[in-house]
């Protein structure tokens, strides 16, 4: 009776509903939302960059500034697009996939939502304050970081902080969300694969991410107290910086593509119309490479002097993760063979996602290879390899998923065609922009300079050009985003016939509250793993 | 409270103290690194010296054709010159070696400076023992002060054969509040 009356409140109206909102969808709402104005903020960062870029020399803008971009369009896309997108998919879809009311903590999810504009409203501040913005990197080494840096720095290092906290807050309420909330008879190995890897993407954000903020730490008290963590001068250590942050940075990326890995393995059986090959090893992959993620940082300094046997060890580490993320893309061709396969706007991101990944995944096995490391190091074909699992990798995986579930948020198919001219430019925008970075980059183009040498023009001015393709065509997106909650092709509540799931069961678009009373589950019957 | 709120109150005790274990071990990781490097002389960091060691390096002394090599470098925009007597010497392994190095203010202000050692290469380091070494205090230059210091050091008997040459380096840097603590040196 208590919880009937509570109901009965009328939630508050205009924007406080949003500010007070602790509904699972409206906070999944906000992060996606938040996460494409980001995308946008960072694609802007990043065409400035290109346009630089665009011929050798310096047109439009001061090195200074240059520095600046670069820095900032890598935090943002990182810490402000990429993860927040993650997380908005994780709120929507997760209490969904288990048949949960809401998340575990609802409250604590607005405030983890919150904290991020705060967060990016004081980051992107830090551009107009004097001395500018951070410029030294997304990976802001100290001392770099510490000495030479404009004094903005400190509120980059709370900016940091609170965006942590924020992936913390978060991280901890999904774990909470799927270990208690699960519809009876559910097992772990009944929960789907977005399920699973958002499990354990949250449990590598809890493990370190108290290391970023440690490391910031380090870098406020040698900037304002004196200390010397990663001054030489002091006694301290400058690769110690370098150690502590690519023990969260290399977890970091895989944060960045194992909800990834879970939103294509939705994808492609639905639209193979079979069931996924292999669930369980794609479930111990994914936690093999997890657990792989923290053994393998030092392969991101293999040319600051490491000895032979550490250089061997991160080598062969970094190698073995091969393995597991083979398995995955082995069990999604397994899963298209001899599927009824069509082509829908969500399958044609998904399966350019598994072969563009994949041409990351081999370009990251090249750069493993010590030797080869020493003349790749830090040249555009490391801005290759990352762009590649980030771009057409985690970005797209995204695009499908928002695709996937739209018809499930809106209550309308998302246009068909504006869909397919938006996959089409995307693909071949991207692969302009970032293929070519990989010939540059064996030829010797350094990464973050915005002047290069006049053998480098060629390949830069086809990046650049590719880069306002795919920049622009992201424009198509939002239409399509905003036709598609306008209104459209209506949709049922299972709009692609081939899809499994209890989000499927709910009507489209999904009402505010759903699984109120929990849903039956048959694992005998809707079981992705069942025999 | 239902069953489920439990669970849930369960797994949020369980997780916060995953993220303070991860706390602790961000902050251990630092000293740990130091522990790390000096034990196994990784990035050049030299070793404390104590008798046993001092006897260990001692105990044969042996002429083998190892260059020790003295590279100075003076830390960003301190007016200091600062010399090796020796680019390089033959050291004695297994034995006591000697060398000086030369230090000259610049500047009309006295400054409180600190050396730090490196060695290249790492596998080096467990082997070079210094027993008498102007990197071990903070030091004051007076202003236009001429000042020559000693190093002594031992090379251990059980450097690796293959190693044909060691460098030592040293790079003088400001102490971080010069002025107040020289004041204060010089009193």
């Amino acid at each position: 009776m208590q919880m009937q009356t509570e109901h009965a409140h009328e939630p508050p109206r205009g924007w406080m509903r949003w500010l007070l909102t602790t509904n699972h969808k409206e906070i999944g709402s906000l992060y996606l939302l938040f996460s494409l104005a980001m995308l946008f903020v960072g694609g802007i960062m990043a065409l400035i960059i290109r346009a630089e870029l665009f011929q050798p020399g310096l047109q439009l803008i001061q090195p200074e500034f240059f520095n600046q971009m670069t820095t900032m369009h890598g935090l943002i896309m990182v810490f402000g697009a990429v993860m927040p997108a993650f997380v908005g998919l994780a709120n929507w879809m997760i209490p969904l996939q288990i048949g949960a009311p809401d998340m575990a903590l609802p409250r604590l999810n607005n405030f983890s939502f919150w904290l991020l504009p705060i967060a990016f409203g004081l980051l992107l501040s830090t551009l107009w304050m004097e001395g500018g913005g951070p410029n030294f990197g997304w990976t802001f080494y100290a001392p770099l970081s510490t000495t030479y840096a404009p004094p903005s720095t400190s509120f980059f290092i709370l900016s940091i902080h609170i965006a942590g906290i924020s992936s913390i807050l978060g991280a901890i309420n999904i774990i909470a969300t799927i270990f208690n909330m699960r519809t009876p008879g559910m097992r772990l190995m009944d929960m789907s694969l977005f399920v699973w890897t958002w499990l354990i993407t949250a449990f590598l954000l809890v493990a370190v991410m108290p290391v970023l903020a440690g490391v910031v730490t380090m870098m406020l008290l040698d900037i304002n107290f004196g200390t010397s963590f990663f001054n030489a001068a002091g006694g301290g250590d400058p690769v110690l910086f370098q150690h502590l942050f690519w023990f969260f940075g290399h977890p970091e990326v895989y944060i960045m593509i194992l909800p990834a890995f879970g939103i294509v393995s939705l994808i492609v059986p639905t639209f193979a119309r079979k069931r996924l090959f292999g669930y369980r090893s794609m479930v111990y992959a994914t936690a093999s490479i997890a657990i792989l993620s923290f053994t393998v940082w030092a392969h991101h300094m293999f040319t600051v002097g490491l000895p032979l046997a550490a250089q061997l060890f991160f080598m062969y580490m970094t190698m073995l993760i091969a393995v597991p993320t083979g398995v995955k893309v082995f069990n999604w061709i397994a899963t298209l063979f001899r599927g009824s396969i069509s082509f829908e706007v969500p399958m044609l991101f998904a399966l350019a996602f598994i072969v563009q990944f994949t041409i990351g995944g081999l370009s990251g096995v090249m750069l493993a290879i010590v030797p080869a490391d020493y003349q790749y190091h830090d040249t555009y074909f490391v801005v290759a390899h990352f762009h590649y699992v980030l771009v057409p990798g985690a970005l797209f995986a995204i695009i499908a998923g928002v695709y996937y579930w739209l018809p499930k948020w809106t209550g309308f198919y998302p246009s068909e065609s504006l869909g397919k001219l938006h996959f089409w430019l995307s693909v071949i925008g991207v692969n302009l922009t970032f293929f070519p970075m990989h010939f540059s980059g064996l030829a010797g183009m350094p990464r973050r300079i915005p002047d290069y040498a006049l053998q480098f023009a060629d390949f830069n001015m086809v990046s650049s050009l590719g880069a306002f393709i795919f920049g622009l065509s992201q424009i198509l997106l939002l239409i399509v985003i905003y036709r598609c909650v306008k209104g459209g092709k209506p949709a049922p509540a299972k709009p692609w016939e081939g899809a499994e799931g209890l989000e499927w069961t709910v009507p489209s678009p999904a009402p505010l509250h759903t699984f109120e009373q929990p849903p039956v589950f048959d694992p005998q019957r809707d079981s992705p793993s069942r025999a | 409270m239902s069953e489920q709120q439990r669970g849930v109150r369960k797994t949020l005790w369980q997780l916060s103290g995953l993220l303070v274990l991860m706390v602790i071990f961000t902050i251990a990781l630092v000293p740990l690194y130091d522990v790390f490097c000096e034990v196994t002389g990784l990035n050049g960091k030299p070793r404390r010296v104590d008798d046993a060691a001092l006897q260990a390096a001692l105990s044969r002394s042996q002429q083998r054709p190892l260059q020790m090599q003295f590279v100075t470098r003076v830390g960003q925009g301190l007016p200091v010159q600062f010399r090796s007597q020796q680019a390089a010497q033959r050291p004695v392994v297994g034995g006591r070696n000697q060398t000086h190095f030369t230090f000259e203010n610049q500047s009309d202000t006295d400054l409180l400076v600190r050396t730090v050692p490196s060695i290249s290469p790492p596998e080096a380091s467990p082997h070079i023992l210094k027993i008498e070494c102007f990197c071990f205090q903070e030091m004051v230059l007076k202003a236009g002060e001429k000042k020559q210091v000693g190093l002594m050091y031992l090379v251990g008997a059980k450097l690796p054969d293959h190693v044909a040459a060691v460098t030592l380096s040293y790079t003088v840097y400001p102490v971080a509040d010069a002025p107040a603590v020289a004041e204060e040196a010089s009193l």
